[in-house]
């Protein structure tokens, strides 16, 4: 009887796992029409558009090894991985640090804006860039934010689409421009 | 040529490996052991490099394409020269002690679908690059910046604000990742992949060469493809086919599990034919893969403690058990001794630098488990034990379609032989498995994310660390001692 038991479930165990194989091999050949070769840095796969319009933008308009400040409601940590060796720093909300983001849902999460920081503080990050990017409709109409039109005209002329928008609003300027803002 | 450098890696990982295998565990007799320590050669050549980089950069040095291009050319020289004295001495030891013909056929047959299995979880780790979540967030960011700034004490990895997730993550996994990119020159996420599938193998091939000596080659082969085919490590998208630290962790701690296993069993007074490496070979070696484990994951230092409690808490009991029919107990406590003791040395002389460096590191988003740690914190949160409890048996037993059948095999294997649960080596491994699931059950009371988010989002890349260990009860549960 044992016997029996021990062959019929080792028997299970083995048609599950052809079952998985196939699946797994029928979603590669599915998928391989999306990357082929390419590496991953032209692909941005998993992810929103609007990361992918960030990170293009931030690969176009950056030099390599320069400091990206951002306020943004979004996890970045696929900018983040995109965009090195460009550093890109944020300042996580207390509030968000622990937020688990879930797929396909949007939520207002806390996040600080660049007024809430000092000049002296601002400083001490020493960027070269900050970036304002924020996906949330409730951010944004507190404190509206335009579209950057270099990163308008970028994004429509690497996408061909002279009338494409970004999801979200963001706006990319050097330290400078900053600084000089009331 | 990527293809050319690629293999010259994956040669000078192997060889190194090889050498070490060899040196902690002494040199191959029979042909089961043979695939033992080729497996073998594969995980403690990942954690092997990755720690002479730390240990390197620790001290002061540079990583990048020199330190890479000499760690792979000194694997290979150590390497080769175990295998040409191990070729010298091969004349003088005994024939193969498997020679039984019985389990051959079913071991060939085994060995050839393992093989298809690993070749197609390396074309499905590299079809792709890297792309979900953790891979990419925690270890993959730290893998490219090692790779640029050639330290481990890079300002961005202690810079609060630089996005990462979990920057005080062990760096086992982003140092492999630096060495790909150093050896290639270039950053290129999906070659990194290749790193896993290895790891997989390793882990296979341990197992079946291991258990092989233990119970025959067909029975061995057979639990190693058992291991081979869970779904959970391959082909699911967030196990060996990716870039994830759940698998590698898997891999680790299953090994160390399988040797602190084959200890206990070589201690049991009925076992036929007690060989193999003595108890401080075997303590270094279980030391140094509980070693890896925590340097790939910071789940890996709970295993530590789980395993500390189980080993103590089985050899307790084999010690119990033995005192009735087996005199020489100052004989068991010495090897005991020398067991844990080489163990404990090996893991405290691998991780005290790695701790010492983590202490710089920052805390953002970390979850710090041990800090939050506390019986009013554990009281207060008693009640999320209502949604765990259910939630872990469903992912455990109730998805077992998507998940694979190892829990169910490990409860029909517990029924259908329920006195072998009492010899303690399967005593250590179900003690392993319980404290693994009672650790991920008081993360979930005690982390600061929101719990259904937070153990609903991760709870089945937790037990696939755990999987392996099925497995291994199982092969426990049923497999018979080959004279």
């Amino acid at each position: 009887m044992r016997s029996f038991v021990v062959r019929a479930a080792m028997a299970a165990w083995l048609v599950l796992a052809l079952v998985h194989w196939e699946a797994g091999a029928r979603k590669a050949i599915h998928e391989w029409p999306v990357y082929e070769f390419a590496p991953g840095d032209d692909v941005l796969p998993n992810m929103s558009t609007s990361n992918r319009d960030v990170i293009r933008c931030l690969q176009e308009a950056t030099e390599e090894r320069s400091r990206i400040l951002c306020f943004s409601d979004q996890t970045l940590y696929f900018v983040s991985y995109y965009a090195w060796p460009r550093v890109v720093l944020q300042r996580v909300h207390p509030d968000s640090e622990f937020v688990v983001p879930q797929e396909g849902l949007s939520e207002r999460r806390a996040a600080y804006r660049l007024n809430d920081f000092t000049d002296g503080q601002l400083a001490d990050w020493a960027p070269d860039y900050v970036l304002d990017y924020y996906a949330s409709p409730e951010f944004v109409a507190e404190d509206p934010l335009d579209f950057d039109p270099r990163m308008i005209a970028f994004l429509r002329h690497t996408y061909d689409d002279p009338a494409y928008l970004p999801e979200c609003p963001m706006r990319l300027r050097r330290i400078a421009e900053v600084r000089r803002s009331p | 040529m990527t293809a050319l450098i690629l293999i010259a890696g994956a040669a000078g990982i192997w060889l190194a490996g090889y050498g070490l295998a060899v040196a902690i565990t002494g040199a191959p007799v029979t042909e089961a052991a043979r695939f033992e320590r080729a497996g073998l050669a594969l995980p403690l050549g990942v954690a092997a490099n990755s720690g002479a980089m730390f240990f390197w950069s620790w001290a002061g040095g540079s990583l990048g394409s020199t330190l890479s291009w000499s760690l792979t050319g000194l694997g290979m020289l150590f390497g080769v020269a175990t295998l040409l004295w191990q070729r010298r001495s091969s004349a003088a030891t005994a024939p193969d002690q498997q020679a039984v013909a019985t389990g051959v056929t079913l071991a060939r047959c085994c060995q050839g679908i393992i093989a298809t299995v690993l070749i197609g979880t390396l074309v499905l780790a590299l079809v792709t690059p890297q792309r979900y979540w953790d891979e990419r967030a925690i270890f993959g960011i730290k893998g490219k910046v090692l790779f640029v700034d050639g330290t481990i004490n890079s300002p961005s990895l202690a810079d609060p604000d630089f996005v990462q997730g979990h920057p005080r993550y062990p760096l086992l996994l982003p140092l492999a990742e630096a060495h790909v990119y150093a050896l290639l020159g270039r950053v290129d996420d999906r070659w990194a992949k290749a790193i896993f599938p290895l790891l997989f193998a390793g882990l296979v091939l341990a197992y079946g060469g291991r258990l092989s000596v233990r119970f025959g080659p067909g029975a061995g082969w057979l639990f190693a493809l058992l291991l081979a085919t869970l779904p959970l490590l391959a082909p699911y998208e967030l196990g060996f086919i990716t870039g994830q630290g759940d698998a590698p962790v898997a891999c680790y701690h299953g090994l160390a599990v399988l040797y602190a296993w084959d200890w206990l069993r070589s201690r049991d007074a009925s076992r036929v034919g007690s060989t193999g490496p003595s108890a401080v070979r075997r303590g270094v070696l279980v030391g140094v893969l509980a070693a890896a484990a925590a340097f790939s994951k910071d789940e890996g230092i709970a295993y530590l403690l789980i395993g500390i409690i189980a080993l103590g808490l089985a050899g307790a009991w084999g010690w119990i058990r033995g005192r009735r029919t087996d005199s020489s107990h100052n004989d068991r406590i010495l090897d005991a001794v020398r067991f844990l003791g080489a163990a404990g040395v090996a893991i405290a002389v691998l991780l005290a630098p790695w701790f010492a460096h983590r202490r710089t590191l920052p805390t953002t988003n970390e979850m710090q488990y041990f800090t939050r740690l506390s019986a009013g914190r554990l009281a207060d949160q008693f009640d999320a034990l209502r949604w765990l409890a259910p939630h872990v048996a469903t992912r455990m037993f109730g998805e077992w379609s998507t998940w694979g059948l190892q829990w169910w095999l490990l409860l029909i294997a517990a029924v259908t032989a329920p006195r072998r649960i009492l010899q303690p080596a399967q005593l250590f491994v179900l003690l392993e498995i319980l404290g693994g699931v009672a650790a991920l059950m008081v993360a979930g009371m005690i982390a600061p994310a929101e719990l259904h988010d937070h153990i609903g989002g991760s709870s089945h890349r937790y037990l696939m660390q755990l999987a392996p260990l099925a497995v291994l009860f199982v092969a426990g549960q049923w497999g018979e001692d080959a004279g």
